[in-house]
């Protein structure tokens, strides 16, 4: 079993790194290539990627250790496939898919908006 | 210096003329000749036993003098360095309060950021669910406001620890010391109640106790002024606590910084420089002047690390002034830590609060 700690560093540096995907040049000229429904949702992900960043760090690592523990696979996973998709972000629905699983895993260890 | 020489060498006043022992004035046993000596002469006849206790008298006595005026300059000396500790704690503390406005307005401005940059694209939906994004900006408004108030919280404990050497140092001067010792006393109450509060504060998911390393325990020398020696034995745990989480709050804020501002310097390189020169319109007057100004606040950022070399220093002087009454402690180096801070704290707030020019 992962220590907690450790499972919520990985996944804030995986959000801190997705965050900054989507605010490169790069993934926005990928953006603009899609249709309007899909920037919309591209919107709202970074959005609540910003919220669910905002929360982890005001939380109390003690308060939410056993959500955490209670989720470890499902995060390890979303984790795991968020830095994945990353890697190329030309693939627009693969990182969209990927911030919204990490983001539902968030929203199991501390409330989100 | 002051020597007591014998008689038989350097002090006219010891010398008699009537015969008599001039350094041991009537005590003539260990001087058995009864010679007439003129003032200042040297005595050139005395008895070898006679000759060779005083030069050992002399000799201890001289020592004893030097080790006695040795370790008055000592004591002296740490005394004054305490001045010179509590104005580095000073310049520290406004730099430490510098750093956490940095972190407040750096994480207000990458959320901003977030915001901004998503707007356009969802423009569409933004007029037909406004009380989505509405909800969406008051909750992170409320994020950002307990994160200031964890800001807020480590600032004061800074201040109040400033407040505390500044007691201390006065403390050193024996005829103001008592005065001085129960407003020394009240700060260290304070510091000692708010150290539980700070322990608990929030920075990255762990609490600033979290952070914080557990070094070995001070041993408290004795110094001469008594105000100082008792209220050292009293504060030296919870002023070691308190530096241990100030060094954590740091390394904490050092963090979020770099994380918070990365994200929005690369996107001000984007939307000051990179987009106004992509742009079929013409280029802003200002344009230069935005680019080094973001060029300055990413070299700017490398140096944030500099506050926890200051704070690390703070917390190892005030170790070696407290526990070792006579060994050296490295003011220059810490006054050298909390200068280089206090550079970062200004360079920051002249670069990286700065708006884009038109």
């Amino acid at each position: 079993m992962a220590a907690v700690s450790d499972l919520y560093s990985d996944l804030l540096a995986a959000l801190t790194t997705a965050r900054s995907a989507i605010l490169s040049p790069e993934w926005q000229a990928e953006l603009d290539q899609e249709s309007s429904d899909v920037r919309v949702a591209a919107g709202k992900a970074g959005m609540d990627l910003q919220g669910a960043i905002l929360t982890l760090s005001n939380a109390n690592l003690s308060d939410i250790a056993t959500e955490m523990q209670a989720n470890e696979t499902a995060l390890i996973t979303a984790t795991n496939g968020l830095t994945q998709a990353l890697a190329d972000i030309t693939k627009v629905q693969d990182v969209l898919s990927s911030i919204a699983k990490a983001i539902t895993i968030v929203g199991k260890i501390v409330t989100l908006v | 210096m002051l020597c007591w020489d014998s008689h038989f060498l350097v002090r006219p006043q010891f010398l008699y003329v009537s015969g008599r022992c001039g350094y041991h004035k009537n005590h003539l046993g260990c001087c058995p000749t009864k010679k007439v000596i003129r003032p200042g002469a040297i005595m050139g006849d005395k008895s070898s036993s006679c000759r060779d206790r005083h030069t050992s008298l002399r000799r201890v006595v001289c020592l004893s003098s030097l080790i006695v005026l040795a370790l008055w300059g000592c004591d002296q000396e740490r005394l004054d360095q305490y001045s010179a500790f509590a104005t580095a704690g000073s310049l520290y503390v406004t730099s430490f309060h510098q750093l956490t406005t940095q972190a407040g307005t750096a994480m207000i401005a990458v959320d901003s950021v977030v915001l901004i940059r998503e707007r356009p694209n969802v423009a569409p939906d933004l007029q037909k669910h406004p009380e989505q994004y509405s909800s969406r900006i008051v909750q992170h408004d409320k994020l950002l406001q307990e994160h200031l108030a964890v800001l807020k919280l480590l600032d004061a404990h800074a201040t109040l620890l400033g407040s505390y050497f500044n007691a201390i140092a006065k403390l050193t001067d024996s005829k103001t010391a008592t005065a001085t010792s129960a407003g020394a006393t009240d700060l260290l109450k304070s510091i000692d109640s708010m150290d539980g509060d700070v322990s608990k504060a929030t920075l990255g998911g762990k609490t600033v106790a979290d952070y914080a390393t557990v070094g070995t325990a001070f041993v408290v020398a004795h110094f001469q002024v008594k105000a100082l020696d008792d209220q050292l034995q009293l504060s030296s745990p919870i002023i070691d606590k308190a530096l241990s989480l100030q060094e954590a709050a740091v390394a904490a804020l050092a963090e979020e910084i770099k994380s918070s501002l990365t994200d929005t310097l690369a996107n001000r390189e984007v939307s000051d420089v990179i987009n106004p020169y992509l742009s079929p319109h013409d280029l802003p007057g200002s344009w230069n002047t935005n680019r080094e100004a973001y060029l300055r606040a990413s070299v700017t950022l490398t140096t944030v690390n500099s506050a926890q070399t200051a704070i690390k220093q703070l917390h190892n002087s005030f170790k070696q002034l407290v526990e070792n009454k006579s060994g050296p402690v490295d003011i220059q180096t810490l006054v050298k830590a909390v200068t280089d801070m206090a550079a970062y704290a200004n360079a920051a707030d002249a670069t990286l609060k700065t708006s884009p020019s038109k």
